[in-house]
């Protein structure tokens, strides 16, 4: 009885133990990168909550970079808005740039995700609203920046000869793999065969590219909003949203990956988009078995939203 | 223990409250008479002779307690007797200004005429006022690709769209033919609705309704526009204390994805009560 317990509990702690394999943050090994983070507004608060006609209200907000790629300062726009906006004493919106690039956080380097503070000073509306009215206004913070999920990998092509070969001296082949960074859009790759075996005149192999809406916010087109300082423009058609850029960068020796790539592709919130194409290799220069590198960057704008809410009293 | 019982129910019976109440007739003192307008939000009115019976050639003191209590200042306040029946002596006052929770009072000392019979005397006094209100409805403007977002996360409900509502005795509706938010471009019907409480006469002197500048002006009846204003052309004829509707119609226009602006509505108007009070004069 006892031996069966001490079984059974080294099998539990075993299996807990497999369960908590250290990564690092931002980049993800093995499995389609997510998350569903990119810049995230982590702390939106309007402080005091309650105000008279004329007095200021504080508004503060804090971004973190979450996700696992760095974002550029000339990429990247905070755009304040709300109910009633105008008549809170300021121009109307209000966008503010980040002085400074947003890291991704990089444990191995010592680097740590870029979080930055903005805070504003507005005046309630004086006018508008007498002495035993209140109206609750509603601040809007979005943080708009272009974001990008990556998959940086390796396919592993082996000619017919050399495959039976490592068969019969009982070699275990290489297969495909790829790292992730982790963002707003998830990427997962696939390669059928995998390992890829060319046998006889054979020369391509089916890839499946497989991208994730797993975003709290909402994805655009990249490019779709402008970030200069002075021109900002963050309007957004209905065929900006949900779109997505998926570039492929692969080896010089493979070819035909032109299904796999293309601009504006439609992902929808909460869904996701295969894309599958027949890559071709060049194997001229493939006498045994080689790696070939297989790179996917997929590109958009991404927002996030937060909102606070003021009661104004009249006097 | 028949003493406890009854000294159990007369304890009870301490405790019960009268249930005869005059409305608006409230005895105060046993010399005196009173009489209390509460039906109004915007004022509290009390008007109290002393003594309640004089004798013919004799005088009565009229004592006025008007407080403000509604949310605006009260302006040109009138108070006048136009049937004084056998009375005689000041029939007028005025008070330019009562700010909000302020009291004024005054008085008048009136002689009572001869008369071959003892009679119940009803005088008859006026009171009105002017003053004025504002209220604000938010209008909410959403770009197509905005409400397309919101329609798709199902949170076109969670924008928070405030509008005021004022508690004079003059009531303004603003209510929308279609659903907030609106979409950009949409041509919108905003009904403006008018009524009053209480028993006096309602004057509306003005309505300024301002534009907001996500909205684009397109008609309206009973309005003129001014610049950005629109400006209550037709008198306001209230039967059942209710007067008919207009209707605005505007063009929807989001110069930013959400587009969140207040349009508001100001008012003047005179309120007019009229009141009796009986003495009785005795020969």
């Amino acid at each position: 009885m006892n031996s069966k317990f001490y079984a059974l509990s080294i099998l539990a702690i075993v299996s807990i133990s497999l369960c908590t394999i250290p990564g690092i943050p931002g980049v993800t090994p093995g499995i389609g990168g997510g998350g569903g983070a990119g810049l995230e507004i982590t702390s939106f608060t309007a402080e005091p909550s309650t105000v008279f006609s004329g007095n200021t209200v504080r508004i503060i907000m804090e971004v973190e970079n979450k996700g696992g790629t760095s974002v550029s300062n000339s990429e990247d726009l905070v755009w304040l808005t709300g109910s009633n906006f105008d008549a809170w004493s300021t121009t109307s919106p209000i966008y503010e740039h980040f002085d400074r690039n947003m890291t991704a956080e990089d444990v191995v380097r010592g680097i740590p995700a870029g979080i930055k503070r903005f805070t504003w000073s507005l005046t309630a509306p004086s006018s508008g609203i007498t002495a035993g009215q209140t109206r609750t206004d509603m601040f809007i913070a979005r943080v708009y920046h272009e974001y990008e999920t990556s998959a940086l990998g390796n396919i592993w092509i082996y000619t017919e000869t050399e495959a039976e070969a490592a068969k019969a001296a009982g070699r275990q082949m290489y297969k495909s793999s790829f790292t992730y960074t982790t963002g707003p859009v998830g990427v997962q790759i696939s390669v059928l065969p995998d390992p890829v075996v060319l046998y006889g005149t054979e020369n391509s192999f089916t890839v499946t590219i497989k991208v994730s809406n797993l975003a709290t916010g909402t994805i655009y087109s990249p490019n779709a909003v402008t970030y200069t300082e002075g021109s900002e423009d963050v309007s957004l058609t209905t065929t900006e949203i949900n779109r997505v850029d998926v570039d492929v960068d692969a080896h010089a020796d493979l070819s035909g990956y032109t299904d796999c790539e293309g601009t504006d592709q439609e992902l929808v919130a909460g869904r996701d988009l295969t894309l599958i194409c027949e890559v071709t290799v060049d194997t001229t220069n493939l006498a045994t078995f080689k790696s070939y590198s297989f790179n996917v960057k997929v590109s958009y704008g991404y927002y996030t939203e937060k909102t606070a809410s003021v009661t104004v009293q009249g006097r | 223990m028949r003493y406890l019982l009854l000294l159990a129910i007369v304890f009870v019976s301490l405790c019960a409250e009268l249930p005869i109440q005059i409305p608006f007739l409230t005895p105060v003192q046993e010399s005196s008479l009173a009489l209390e307008v509460t039906t109004d939000p915007d004022i509290y009115l009390k008007v109290e002779t002393l003594p309640k019976e004089v004798k013919e050639g004799r005088n009565i003191s009229i004592f006025f307690e008007i407080r403000n209590e509604g949310e605006s200042d009260l302006e040109n306040i009138n108070l006048y007797a136009y049937d004084q029946c056998i009375f005689s002596g000041e029939n007028k006052t005025t008070v330019n200004k009562l700010k909000q929770n302020r009291t004024t009072t005054w008085s008048w000392k009136w002689r009572a005429g001869n008369i071959e019979l003892s009679t119940d005397c009803n005088i008859k006094f006026r009171t009105d006022y002017e003053s004025n209100f504002s209220l604000f409805q938010d209008i909410a403007v959403l770009t197509e690709s905005e409400y397309y977002i919101k329609e798709q996360e199902e949170t076109l409900e969670s924008i928070p769209i405030s509008s005021s509502s004022s508690s004079s005795p003059l009531s303004i509706s603003v209510s929308f033919l279609e659903k907030q938010p609106f979409l950009d471009g949409d041509e919108i019907t905003m009904t403006i609705g008018y009524s009053y409480i209480g028993d006096g006469i309602m004057n509306v002197s003005d309505i300024t309704i301002s534009i907001p500048s996500n909205l684009e002006f397109v008609s309206c009846n009973d309005y003129s526009k001014i610049d950005n204003s629109l400006k209550l052309t037709r008198k306001l004829n209230f039967i059942n204390k209710r007067a008919s509707s207009s209707n605005c119609k505007f063009t929807t226009k989001a110069s930013q994805p959400m587009d969140i602006k207040s349009l508001s509505l100001t008012t003047s108007y005179k309120y007019v009560l009229d009141n009796s009070i009986s003495v009785r004069v005795k020969k």
